[in-house]
């Protein structure tokens, strides 16, 4: 009895103990948990206004700007362009150390609030799309004639006869969009006389699946187009589609763009002849390192030209 | 065990009972704690809602003066916004630093933008009491868009930091009911250890009183060998314990001195006994020697007057013996003594050979065999070797035809002077040999004894310690050999 009793205590003290201890340890991490933890002194706060769609360009640009930020001890907080959301006309009160602005169509919104910010002396960089001012911004991007040469070389690789080509531009690359005139250029002189006729421009909404009823419509009222040119990788996805279904394939010739895992199958496959990738993350990475230079320095590149690349069937 | 408050009864009670209550209170204090802990976190994840929520209220409470100011330039309406504007600034934070997570950075955002509105908000009433209307209504006009920018960016805040606690309210739950559980089984534990550490307390001070009982018990049951009962830690309880065992010790060594009182009164009853049986045994004996000295005188005289004529008519032989037996009852006679020399017993005996040669001049062959050194120097009991002869001649060839032989001898051995009568009669019975060896105790015995038995009798009264000092070797038809050992270094027991 005296023995089993000892035991009892001896058990019952180290149970209790466990339990307490448990118990203890479970409390402090209830505790810990709303606390923020120690981190890193961060130095820049930045701000980066883009098209409130986000496809993988956009995404890559945001990991760019991110990639960028981390580096310099810096923090990018996202924000959207559209003006009925009015965050880049109160951008300037923010309290940010600097703005990355890719900016929407309309040119003269976009310049006077760009103007506003400046006015409030907030270091600014443009990406992917340049909006002309007496006192330029620095830009990061790509020079849309070089991509319309890049589109025109491309498609001048495979065509095997006269050229009927349209380019289907998209909400959802306003920049492209903003400067066709320049990429139509780049076509018309990297294809000189192998055109039969003027290209074609058309344009998809936001929707990713807009450009299937475009291609429908396209294919209906224009047969005698032979090779389609597209801006966004999601066009550039539902248009094999339409093809595929209207049994298209071969006879009518496809330079996509972007390097999703569903192009890049459909290259392999033969459906899509070439793809042309901009290295978006490259723009936000850029982006970032301007605006660390402007506020460390007050000086950076006027512009940056990240460049671009064709993914082919002999891509690896 | 020297008093002290630590082994004190009172105070190891004390100590046992405040020591579980005080466990007992501090557990559930800690499940108080751990509780109000887990209250306090549930309601300070909804902190910083409150607090943002609060500035949003004071935000929009702050643009009905600033109205009421800019369209009556109300001194009231001005007093109040400059109240409010400065409660608002220092109810924002003045430095934040850079947070890394997106809703802290929109928080971060939200109070640089409120702090703008508040300047434009001064511009906007300098620029009224300048009378710069255009620039006063476009900015109020810009203020306007900038407060809903700001509730709707506090709107936004407020839905992300919802999501993410619907995220953590999951784990909160979890935590919470894991917590209660281990909480639960801490005081249940605790509760069973106190509970067995007040029965350890209760029984270390009960156990001495169970022993003291359960000796108590076995003592009255007469039981005093039982070891001392353990001291304990408790001080009054080893007062008892000690008393108890004083007294049982006392009580034992009581009872060992009467028993050995009563060991003694038994020894000198069993003594007394004995010399009661002597004198039973030297009475027998003073009988039969008054016996054997009846009317001595008369028989003196008989033999003087028949050895007188035995001379007178030239008889020399009947003469002779006459006068030898005439010697013999002398010889038996005269000494009074219990023991005495070995020479006065062959003497005797060599006397008593005479005889028997003179009545058994043929059939019987008589040998004496000793040496001459051992008769001054050893002392023996009267009378033992002729009772142990005539036994012989009167036992021994009784129905026997034939030469009988008696040998008495007489040696040292290692310690002890060695007598032996022996005969070629007919033997003992086993069975009369024992009974002769182991006599029955005086009072179931005849008075009338027997020359041997009579011998066998005196020399264990004359060494009653001596189990040794007579044996008889017998075989029927082949004789007999009766030996007595005495041990010369020692003096025959003679007092009673």
């Amino acid at each position: 009895m005296k023995f089993l009793i000892r035991i009892g205590i001896g058990l019952f003290a180290l149970l209790a103990l466990v339990t307490f201890s448990f118990s203890l340890t479970l409390v402090r991490n209830l505790s810990v948990r709303g606390v923020p933890r120690a981190k890193e002194q961060l130095e820049y706060h930045f701000s980066l206004y883009l098209p409130d769609n986000r496809n993988s360009f956009f995404n890559e640009i945001i990991k760019g700007a991110q990639k960028a930020a981390k580096e310099r001890h810096a923090v990018v907080s996202l924000h959207s362009i559209d003006p009925s959301r009015y965050e880049l006309e109160m951008a300037s009160y923010t309290g940010v150390d600097g703005i990355v602005v890719c900016p929407y169509l309309d040119d003269d919104i976009a310049r006077r609030q760009l103007e506003k910010i400046r006015s409030n002396k907030i270091p600014l960089v443009l990406i992917n799309h340049n909006i002309p001012s007496d006192q330029p911004w620095p830009y990061i991007g790509i020079n849309n004639y070089n991509v319309g040469r890049k589109y025109g070389a491309a498609v001048n690789r495979i065509a095997t006869g006269p050229l009927k080509l349209a380019v289907v531009y998209s909400d959802k690359a306003p920049g492209m969009f903003a400067e066709r005139e320049l990429i139509e250029i780049g076509i018309t002189d990297s294809l000189s006389g192998k055109l039969i006729g003027p290209i074609m421009g058309f344009k998809t909404s936001k929707n990713p699946l807009d450009a299937e009823e475009l291609i429908y419509k396209l294919f209906r009222t224009n047969p005698q187009i032979n090779t389609l040119v597209f801006t966004d990788s999601s066009d550039t996805i539902a248009a094999v589609q339409v093809l595929i279904d209207m049994n298209l394939v071969g006879r009518v010739q496809i330079v996509g763009f972007g390097n999703d895992p569903s192009i890049i199958e459909y290259i392999r496959k033969g459906i899509i002849a070439e793809s042309i990738v901009i290295k978006a993350d490259l723009i936000g990475y850029e982006a970032i390192k301007a605006l660390t230079e402007l506020k460390a320095t007050g000086y950076t590149s006027a512009s940056v030209d990240t460049g671009l690349e064709i993914i082919d069937g002999n891509s690896k | 065990m020297k008093k002290s408050i630590g082994n004190s009864f009172r105070i190891q009670l004390i100590f046992s009972v405040f020591g579980v209550f005080i466990l007992l209170v501090l557990s559930t204090a800690y499940i108080l704690y751990s509780t109000i802990k887990m209250q306090d976190i549930s309601d300070n994840s909804f902190l910083k809602e409150r607090y943002i929520k609060s500035i949003q209220e004071a935000l929009t409470s702050y643009q009905e003066p600033l109205l009421d100011y800019l369209s009556t330039r109300s001194s009231n309406a001005l007093a109040k916004l400059l109240i409010d504007s400065q409660l608002l600034r220092n109810k924002i934070p003045l430095h934040i630093s850079i947070p890394d997570d997106p809703t802290e950075l929109q928080e971060k955002e939200v109070y640089s933008l409120i702090r703008s509105y508040l300047d434009m908000a001064d511009t906007v009433i300098d620029q009224k009491r300048g009378r710069n209307i255009t620039g006063y209504i476009s900015l109020y006009e810009e203020m306007t868009d900038l407060l809903k920018y700001i509730n709707a960016q506090i709107e936004t805040i407020g839905t992300e930091r919802f999501r993410g606690q619907m995220d953590n309210y999951g784990l909160f739950i979890n935590d919470s009911r894991n917590l209660q559980l281990l909480n639960l089984l801490f005081i249940i534990f605790v509760s069973l250890f106190a509970i067995l550490m007040l029965f350890h307390a209760v029984e270390k001070m009960t156990e001495p009183m169970i022993l003291l009982s359960s000796m108590a018990t076995e003592i009255s049951a007469g039981k005093f060998d039982m070891e001392d009962i353990k001291m304990s830690s408790v001080y009054e309880i080893d007062h008892v314990v000690e008393a108890f065992n004083r007294m049982k010790n006392d009580i034992r060594k009581y009872i060992e001195e009467i028993r050995w009182q009563e060991n003694i009164k038994q020894e000198y009853m069993q003594e007394r006994m004995r010399n009661l049986k002597m004198e039973e045994l030297v009475r027998r004996m003073e009988i039969y020697t008054l016996q054997a000295q009846m009317n001595p005188h008369f028989l003196f005289n008989t033999l003087n007057t028949g050895m007188q004529l035995a001379i007178v008519e030239g008889a020399d032989r009947t003469g002779e013996y006459m006068e030898q037996l005439s010697q013999l009852f002398r010889h038996n006679i005269r000494n009074k003594e219990s023991v005495v020399p070995l020479r006065h017993e062959i003497e005797g005996i060599k006397i008593y050979f005479y005889i028997l040669k003179v009545r058994f001049p043929k059939n019987m062959d008589l040998t004496l065999d000793y040496s001459e050194d051992l008769l001054d120097t050893c002392r023996v009991p009267v009378s033992i070797l002729q009772p142990l002869v005539e036994n012989c001649v009167v036992h021994a060839f009784k129905n026997q035809e034939g030469q009988g032989a008696i040998i008495v001898r007489a040696q040292r051995g290692k310690k002890r002077l060695i007598l032996s009568v022996s005969d070629n009669g007919c033997g003992m019975k086993g069975d009369l040999v024992e009974k002769l060896l182991h006599p029955l105790p005086l009072e179931e015995s005849s008075s009338r004894v027997m020359g041997l038995e009579n011998v066998i009798q005196r020399l264990f009264f004359f060494y009653p310690d001596d189990p040794e000092v007579i044996s008889i070797q017998t075989e029927e038809g082949k004789g007999t050999q009766i030996v007595i050992r005495i041990d010369t270094e020692r003096e025959p027991c003679t007092v009673y």
